[in-house]
């Protein structure tokens, strides 16, 4: 594929290819190649007379289904981009975002209040694309230009947005061709909110091979039953899956007392990890099952370096070890091996004194490559921080992402994920900056001190854990203040980083060093 | 990589894009970049950038 082309062109040559192809589904209805391309292009024209110009950004605020597909394309076709606004977040930071990318419009669902207030909104009726609407003519837009703005968490206490150009996902989707095998029968799902930058690999991995793609309702995306079922009635043949999620899915379809022994395998030919490290034991009990005929791929990699920076296929030998088996000694451990940079990439991995470290030796994952993001948005210092100007080993200086991941090098040229450089966490491959949740949770009433502390279950569940303590002669009973904090919570921040306990205590613990001894408060737990 | 909280002396650089880095003084100069003229601590060299990366598209795109 040709990276000069922009993302909605590379659209456009599947469409003129089988214009008749299944490209989108939802439970409503199919949509071919041809009949996403005329609704894209109408709404495109619509957008365009509601916009200053191309080069606008638009907000996306919108339930999942068909309509989120039609939107991305229509807004990349007048040559603008577009800003996830999950209707599920709480409205202030829907606010936040909107104003933060000061968007000019923001596309909603017919009927759904609760759009932000920030530039003109459109709700997405069916007249606009109706067979008598104008459709708009080609808008000039070069790969270089910004496709999408995704928010992630910041640990100043505020999202930040990630703003990346065509041309860094067609340098995605060129290095995933070289080490996946895909084509127009695949049966692909989106699976993901489009406020997740996976729902971009998902969409166009799909749409660039002349695939179909179905959008899986959020209420079965919840659901791991629900999941299987879709996955059989609909043929899917590459699911991407956070292992968090897959966990309950390889639960759900393992479990012997609903085998149905005529049913016909499952078509799968890839589960393509993402956003956190593999449960290896998930996929070996899924792969005990369900027969090998499944790939199962391990992707690392960021918003800020588009979607995917590494790959690496889980080995047979490796999946087919028993359940609980270890990695052999000085071998790297299947669910931390992230395996080799995608094409393009230049992966160094660089100590604290910024020399590249040995073999064995941890040091910081830095990426430079055509993947790299423009920057975050209006953000010019942490933009200048976050991808500096490197010459590792005396090369010639690049501009590398420094992504806060540390990594060690393998013999094989591989590389080892070990854990975070700075307290960000996941949880359910969500990418939380504890700084936020805490900055959020201190301004509640009542509350003397707080810190969030991520903890891990016995069964490897990731959780956050509040721990406040109360003011001097504070009155009320602590549960209640648990409550509140709880509410205040879920008011300012979205569900994911809404810690899942509040845990009051007399004091937070000090280490020897002064600063508050997280590991002490987690133990407490236990 | 370089430290927050090195105490080296950094040069504020713009390449042909009109994108900002800081760049260790001293040391050559990369390809297709030139200094600007500010020089100071990496804080220093960043609230600078701060000021005038006004527009973070690459220059071809403005």
């Amino acid at each position: 594929m040709p990276s000069e082309l922009c993302l909605h062109q590379v659209f456009s040559a599947q469409a003129a290819l089988r214009p008749d192809a299944p490209a989108v589904s939802d439970p409503d209805e199919q949509l071919t190649y041809r009949q996403l391309d005329e609704r894209a292009d109408r709404l495109a024209a619509a957008i365009l007379r509601r916009v200053p110009g191309p080069g606008a950004r638009v907000g996306l605020h919108l339930r999942r289904g068909n309509a989120v597909v039609v939107a991305i394309l229509a807004v990349l076709k007048a040559g603008c981009s577009y800003v996830p606004l999950d209707p599920s977040y709480p409205a202030d930071r829907v606010r936040f975002m909107a104003e933060d990318a000061a968007v000019d419009l923001v596309l909603t669902d017919p009927g759904s209040d609760g759009a932000p207030a920030v530039g003109e909104l459109l709700a997405l009726d069916a007249a606009l694309w109706a067979p008598d609407a104008p459709r708009a003519k080609e808008v000039a837009v070069t790969p270089d230009a910004p496709a999408y703005v995704i928010y992630t968490s910041g640990s100043s206490g505020t999202p930040k947005g990630v703003e990346v150009s065509h041309r860094n996902v067609t340098a995605l989707l060129e290095a995933c061709d070289r080490v996946l095998e895909l084509d127009g029968d695949d049966v692909w799902t989106l699976f993901h909110s489009y406020c997740f930058d996976f729902s971009v690999w998902e969409m166009w991995g799909a749409l660039a091979h002349g695939a179909k793609l179905v959008v899986v309702p959020a209420e079965v995306a919840r659901l791991p039953e629900s999941t299987l079922e879709l996955l059989r009635a609909e043929g899917v043949t590459v699911l991407n899956q956070v292992p968090s999620v897959f966990r309950y899915l390889s639960r759900a379809g393992t479990d012997p007392l609903d085998a149905d022994e005529s049913a016909a395998p499952l078509p799968l030919r890839y589960v393509i990890f993402g956003g956190e490290v593999v449960d290896v034991d998930a996929v070996r009990e899924w792969r005990q099952f369900h027969g090998p005929a499944t790939g199962f791929v391990n992707m690392y990699g960021i918003t800020e370096t588009t979607v995917f920076s590494t790959c690496r296929h889980l080995l047979p030998a490796e999946l087919d070890a028993p359940v609980g088996s270890a990695a052999p000694e000085g071998a790297a451990d299947p669910a931390l091996n992230i395996g080799l940079p995608l094409d393009g990439f230049e992966l160094a991995l660089l100590t604290e004194e910024g020399k590249p470290a040995l073999p064995g030796e941890v040091g910081e994952i830095h990426l430079a490559g055509p993947q790299l993001a423009i920057g975050y948005l209006d953000r010019a210092e942490l933009t200048a921080e976050r991808y500096p100007l490197l010459s590792p080993d005396g090369a010639a200086p690049r501009r590398y992402y420094r992504s806060g991941d540390l990594g060690v090098a393998r013999a094989d040229g591989s590389v080892e994920y070990a854990g975070r450089a700075d307290d960000q966490v996941k949880v359910n491959g969500y990418r939380i900056e504890i700084g936020e949740v805490e900055s959020a949770l201190r301004g509640a009433p009542d509350v003397a001190d707080l810190v969030v502390v991520p903890v891990t279950s016995r069964i490897g569940e990731r959780q956050l854990v509040a721990f406040y303590t109360l003011p001097d002669g504070a009155a009320g009973p602590a549960a209640a203040v648990a409550e509140q904090l709880a509410a205040h919570a879920r008011a300012a921040l979205p569900v994911f980083m809404v810690p899942g306990r509040f845990v009051h205590v007399p004091a937070l613990p000090l280490s020897p060093s002064g600063k508050t001894d997280r590991r002490a408060l987690a133990e407490q737990l236990r | 990589m370089f430290e927050d909280g090195d105490d080296r002396q950094y040069l504020v650089v713009r390449n042909h894009e009109e994108q900002y880095s800081v760049w260790p003084e001293g040391r050559e100069l990369p390809a297709g970049w030139e200094g600007v003229g500010v020089s100071g601590d990496k804080a220093a060299c960043l609230a600078h950038i701060k000021e005038v990366w006004t527009d973070l598209r690459p220059l071809s795109l403005r």
